[in-house]
């Protein structure tokens, strides 16, 4: 089986068995709703200040409810002792990485692309004025997300407090993906197109993106295997 | 261990004291150097910030190269010289923070400003000291060494960009005074490289005591297997 | 020329009230710059006492435990 069938093959396993449970994707969709309730409460929903701040606030919420997702990515394989029989298969660590990003990277989205629309509705923002170059700048953000949250995902799944070390260990070595693509959406949401000033912001997450995705590619497999 | 262990205490009680009388001899020289033209005194704070921040630097690199080995070779050594080093990086750091805050409230007028290199500063901080508590969940000491090794490759990658960034999105800390042509007089600079020697070396020193401590920890480890074998 | 150069030489004439403030400056610089060093003394200071207390402790437990495995040896 060559490398990409591999990595298929983990991913659909895991979607397919997320989509029979739903029981990460019900948690993230609901938390990620209840948050932007929240927010509504600590801003004041209709002014303009919200569309100033909404840029940070998304993703403030992307990342919350992306860690209830991540979190289970590889828990859900402790049971049975899942985990042990998938690292002893005949693929290598960087093929289940892979393939596990790859399946959180689409629930994760898909929680996104339902809470955008809500969120346009709750704070009366109209955010689908640059909709392509939203979308570009949502997909590089959230696999920044993903493949650092499902690194650290393989990091905590054995150790103790593994639900407070995932986002600890995550969220700090988010910031720069994370700034940039607040920064971006920010001003997409805004109106203002992409131009010379924040294209850096552009590629500096795609530059984010190739180097952790590298990086963890080349070190995932002595993290599985110790 | 042991054997050597009488030399090793003589050269790491030297060098201790060696730093000690350079450090109370440059509290001396940097009492009586005149103020500078524009911040007073408060820009005297530079003979500490700044070294200080310089050693952090250098134990994060180090901290690097001990985790690429530690993965390479599986030797424990380096994962103790990793641990070390970054505990006293973290310590000095914590240093440079809050001697930088301090100077803020002078000259900025607030104790801390978001700008690049604060908050930079602040993230790296979090990040070593996520390593130190991702040691402390993991039990096992082949993968706590390897899961720490990992963790400390990522966040050494993370900083330069941390850095970079924010410098995009605003800054206001001033440009390092020796490369800007800033108001730095000579014989300042003597004193300045003096207490960075100095700093450099209490690093050092810590970072062999730390070393010894993660040693003798280990031997009581396996200490505490045999008498449980037993 | 002659003109122009007297606001400046207005401006350099400091009154009384300019030289107390400048010095309640130079007080307030002088106060943060003890401030600054003390905590950042301080903060290795502690990390010091926190490693000599560790290595205390390491040595009892290592002591300790070898007595106790001779004894049962």
């Amino acid at each position: 089986m060559d490398f990409f069938r591999q990595v298929m093959v983990i991913a659909a396993k895991d979607l397919r068995a997320e989509l029979r449970t739903k029981e990460a994707i019900n948690g993230s969709l609901a938390f990620a709703l209840v948050i932007l309730l929240l927010f509504a409460f600590a801003f004041d929903p209709t002014g303009d200040t919200t569309r100033e701040i909404s840029g940070g606030l998304l993703w403030i919420v992307f990342a919350f409810a992306g860690t209830l997702i991540l979190n289970r990515s590889f828990a859900r394989e402790l049971p049975n002792d899942c985990l042990d029989a998938l690292i002893a298969a005949p693929i290598s660590g960087a093929a289940l990485f892979l393939g596990k990003a790859i399946a959180n990277y689409c629930l994760l989205l898909a929680v996104e692309l339902v809470s955008l629309p809500v969120f346009g509705i709750f704070y009366n923002v109209r955010w689908t004025q640059r909709f392509p170059e939203l979308m570009l700048v949502l997909l590089l953000g959230t696999w920044a997300l993903t493949v650092l949250g499902t690194m650290t995902s393989a990091l905590t799944v054995n150790i103790r407090l593994r639900e407070v070390m995932l986002p600890l260990l995550t969220y700090p070595i988010l910031v720069p993906a994370l700034m940039g693509a607040m920064r971006l959406t920010m001003e997409l949401i805004a109106g203002t197109p992409i131009n010379s000033e924040n294209v850096m912001w552009l590629k500096m997450l795609i530059g984010f993106d190739v180097i952790y995705t590298a990086v963890s590619l080349v070190l995932v497999e002595t993290i599985l295997v110790g | 261990m042991n054997e050597k262990s009488g030399w090793g205490d003589y050269i790491l009680y030297l060098l201790g004291a060696v730093v000690i009388i350079i450090l109370v001899r440059d509290i001396y020289v940097i009492a009586r150097l005149p103020q500078e033209a524009q911040q007073g005194a408060i820009f005297k704070i530079i003979f500490f910030h700044v070294p200080v921040a310089i050693t952090a630097m250098i134990a994060a690199a180090v901290a690097l190269v001990a985790s690429v080995l530690f993965l390479i070779t599986r030797n424990f050594r380096y994962d103790a010289l990793a641990v070390a080093v970054t505990e006293v990086g973290l310590a000095f750091l914590a240093a440079n923070l809050i001697t930088g805050s301090i100077w803020g409230r002078i000259i900025w007028g607030q104790w801390w400003a978001w700008d690049a290199r604060l908050t930079s500063a602040l993230v790296c901080w979090i990040l070593y000291a996520a390593y130190l508590m991702l040691r402390r969940a993991v039990e096992e000491p082949t993968q706590r060494a390897t899961f720490a090794a990992v963790w400390s490759i990522f966040s050494f990658i993370d900083v330069p960009i941390v850095i970079f960034s924010i410098k995009w999105w605003r800054t206001q800390h001033p440009q390092p005074v020796f490369w800007g042509g800033g108001s730095f007089p000579p014989d300042w600079k003597a004193v300045f490289l003096w207490n960075m020697l100095a700093m450099v070396l209490l690093a050092i020193v810590m970072t062999v005591v730390r070393v010894r401590q993660e040693n003798a920890q280990r031997e009581l480890d396996s200490l505490r297997r045999t008498a449980h074998a037993m | 020329m002659h003109l122009q150069s007297i606001p400046l030489l207005f401006a350099q004439i400091a009154t009384p009230d300019d030289i107390v403030r400048e010095a309640a400056r130079l007080q307030r610089n002088y106060e943060f710059l003890s401030y600054g060093l003390t905590v950042a003394w301080a903060i290795l200071v502690i990390y010091v006492l926190f490693m000599v207390s560790r290595g205390r402790k390491l040595k009892r437990e290592i002591a300790s435990l070898k007595a106790m495995l001779e004894d049962r040896r």
